[in-house]
């Protein structure tokens, strides 16, 4: 029985393999953090650059430089506590390092539509500012 | 989730892989879209040139846009040449450390791909907001 009970216990997987899952996690978080603050400051700077210009900046434009930067930045926080959350509550027996592992791929797969999404609208808007 | 009959290593292993491939999907998805969108723009572009008035086409936003389209394709290579250069990088690593596991492979040949595909997308962004 007590061998059953060993046999069916979930358990981490041992020093050496969990720190490199551990590294791997950390190594996506921050590429996403690092790819989300290049991407704000980018907008950062756009908006003030196209502040100057003033009215004559066409509205789809202006409302979508402001809102393709929250959509990277404000989903990273949320993924971190939801990650920090279930750590705590620990279901299943989940490690540390599964979780980051798998909240970072959540995290740079998020950036990764903001970028594409970011760099969709400004471009288009662009050409139709052209226009 | 590792059970005491199976073997931790080759569990965590078959994690890391998997986590490496998610990288690969997510990275060729992102590339596919940026080309996609890459050439998109640069079609519409084209069609703007050609219907502009002949007097307008001298003006410096319009001059400018050639090479706005090649530093645009320019951006969009950065992305693209990482997944030969990782296969590439897998195959000697392969040759030179014979012993290295795939689940290591794979995780570091998805966060290169991965990592250059946000360089690409990145790159294009300040490529398409820099005022000429």
């Amino acid at each position: 029985m007590a061998t059953l009970e060993r046999a069916t216990t979930r358990r981490e997987a041992p020093g050496a393999n969990r720190s490199g899952i551990l590294a791997f996690g950390l190594a996506l978080w921050v590429i996403a953090v690092g790819a989300c603050v290049l991407f704000y400051r980018r907008l950062e700077t756009v908006a003030a650059m196209y502040a100057g210009l003033g009215a004559s900046l066409p509205f789809p434009l202006r409302l979508h430089i402001f809102s393709a930067r929250p959509l990277s930045w404000t989903v990273l926080p949320l993924v971190a506590l939801a990650t920090l959350w279930l750590w705590r509550r620990n279901p299943k027996g989940l490690g540390a390092a599964k979780l980051v592992s798998v909240s970072g791929l959540i995290a740079l797969l998020w950036t990764v539509v903001g970028l594409l999404l970011g760099l969709h609208t400004l471009a288009f808007d662009l050409i139709e500012a052209l226009r | 989730v590792y059970s005491a009959s199976g073997d931790p290593s080759r569990a965590a292993d078959r994690w890391l892989s998997s986590l490496g491939l998610a990288l690969w999907v997510v990275a060729a998805l992102a590339l596919a879209i940026f080309h996609h969108g890459v050439e998109t723009v640069v079609s519409r572009n084209e069609a703007l040139l050609r219907d502009l008035p002949s007097e307008h086409r001298s003006e410096r936003a319009f001059r400018s846009l050639p090479a706005l389209h090649s530093q645009l394709r320019l951006a969009r290579s950065l992305s693209a040449i990482a997944f030969p250069a990782a296969l590439v990088a897998i195959f000697l690593v392969r040759r030179v450390r014979g012993g290295i596991s795939g689940g290591i492979l794979a995780a570091g040949s998805g966060l290169f791909v991965a990592a250059c595909s946000i360089a690409g997308l990145l790159w294009a962004m300040v490529v398409a907001t820099t005022p000429v």
